[in-house]
């Protein structure tokens, strides 16, 4: 036997595990900064940026959701505060766009997504549980104040008459806020990225030589994904109930209420939308929510180029037809 | 007489190459975090496995953070609904838990995580 043929099989033996082993390894890492904002964690992921430009990217990026946090975030000193105390007058070119857009889809939805939810809001006060649940007569006197159809906005002038509501725009001004910062890492020159606030997700290009993959989340088992997907590029915004919770009495209370009966929506557990924008979807997904699976995804379904996947409040999950793909499964 | 062809010390060697090339590989494999990121008003700093109990301040007060050396988890906190303690142990890369009152995070962090984000 020649010393060739000798060493042939070993040789062959580390070459595999070594191709393996390649394989398995690390490439290129992304770059990742994190902040609280928008009372959210926030996340902004660039791939295939130099460094430098990466980080410059991110700040653009930070910078525009920084900005909507100050004009739309429900706490004093900030112009929606200041619109909700006077109930109306003028605002800003970006607050009439995200007003306008939350009119539109109270309308698109019947209400089921409803911009003037702030009084039932702060009624149930959910962040700072557990306590026991509001009284049925202090629900109807919240529920007394609430009503998107008594908004007059006027696009032209920018010009808002609350009509004796009180605006919140926490179901639709982080998908806004997130459509800016993709905007904003477009414009520096990313093609690579994911902008995650809180789990609401923009997601474009790839990361490197495979798709980006989302985890969604299971809303009963936090060690859980309810599935893995490389969605297309596009917004991934999911709303559950189990993201801001208390349990009283054995009964779970959370953030997402139904405009309808004051009282947290019963329908389901996690919804999550894909849409070309994450405004359309952040709203969505709330209206979803409320609507309960049935109503939830055949509103879903009249919507083009909308697509989602609904776990209902047993446990069963349903989705859209076209769920699969825009957000295809993937094992690995 | 015939020489064998492989030897006790051929197979030595072949054994230590696959080691060296097993060593090598183990840092990329999928599934346990190679840090954790910890994310509060101050900014964040990333910690190795096995750091041990580690105190956040935020504005409620303090968060304490236990990082292990397989998982890291949320131990205790300021927060009234304890969502992120009840979130249990981080053990793979991509898993965040947070305290939005107490502006706290901890995340797991891997070069080839299971995922790259978490829709929640």
């Amino acid at each position: 036997m020649t010393r060739l043929a000798r060493w042939a099989v070993p040789l062959a033996a580390v070459a595999l595990v070594m191709a393996y082993a390649s394989g398995r390894r690390p490439g290129a890492e992304p770059f990742t900064e994190t902040r609280f904002l928008m009372d959210t964690l926030v996340t902004v992921t660039v791939w295939g940026t130099p460094e430098p430009d990466a980080r410059a990217a991110e700040e653009r990026a930070f910078a525009a959701l920084a900005a909507v946090d100050q004009e739309m975030a429900r706490v004093e000193g900030t112009p929606l505060w200041e619109l909700n105390r006077a109930g109306g007058g003028r605002v800003s070119e970006a607050l009439a766009s995200v007003l306008a857009d939350a009119l539109a889809w109270a309308r698109r939805t019947g209400g089921a997504f409803d911009p003037t939810v702030a009084p039932l809001l702060d009624l149930w006060d959910i962040p700072r549980g557990p306590h026991p649940p509001p009284s049925p007569l202090a629900v109807d006197a919240a529920l007394s104040q609430v009503g998107w159809d008594r908004v007059r906005l006027d696009p032209g002038r920018r010009t808002v008459d609350l009509g004796r509501t009180r605006v919140d725009l926490g179901g639709i001004a982080k998908g806004w806020a997130i459509d800016r910062a993709a905007e904003a890492l477009r414009a520096a020159g990313a093609s690579d990225f994911i902008v995650n606030a809180g789990g609401d997700l923009y997601v474009a290009g790839r990361r490197g030589d495979r798709p980006w993959r989302v985890g969604i989340q299971h809303p009963r088992n936090q060690n859980r994904f309810l599935r893995v997907v490389a969605p297309m590029e596009g917004a991934l915004v999911t709303s559950g109930d189990y993201e801001r919770f208390y349990e009283w009495e054995g009964r779970r209370f959370h953030h997402i209420l139904d405009p309808r009966t004051g009282r947290p929506a019963r329908g389901c557990q996690s919804v999550t939308v894909w849409a070309p924008t994450a405004v359309d979807a952040d709203a969505l997904s709330t209206a979803v929510f409320v609507l309960g699976p049935e109503e939830g995804l055949r509103l879903l379904e009249a919507q083009p180029g909308v697509e989602g996947l609904v776990v209902a409040a047993d446990g069963t999950v349903r989705e859209t037809p076209g769920f699969a793909r825009v957000a295809p499964e993937v094992r690995w | 007489m015939s020489r064998r062809a492989f030897t006790p010390w051929d197979a030595l060697v072949v054994a230590a190459l696959l080691g060296l090339n097993l060593i090598a590989w183990a840092p990329g494999r999928p599934g346990r975090p190679t840090g954790y990121r910890i994310t509060s008003q101050a900014g964040s700093r990333t910690v190795p496995p096995g750091s041990g109990r580690i105190e956040v301040p935020g504005p409620l007060g303090t968060t304490v953070i236990e990082v292990g050396k397989r998982s890291a988890w949320i131990v205790e906190g300021p927060c009234p609904l304890r969502l992120c303690v009840r979130t249990g142990a981080l053990a793979r890369p991509g898993r965040v838990a947070v305290c939005l009152p107490n502006r706290v995070a901890l995340e797991a962090l891997g070069p080839e995580g299971e995922v790259d984000a978490v829709g929640r």
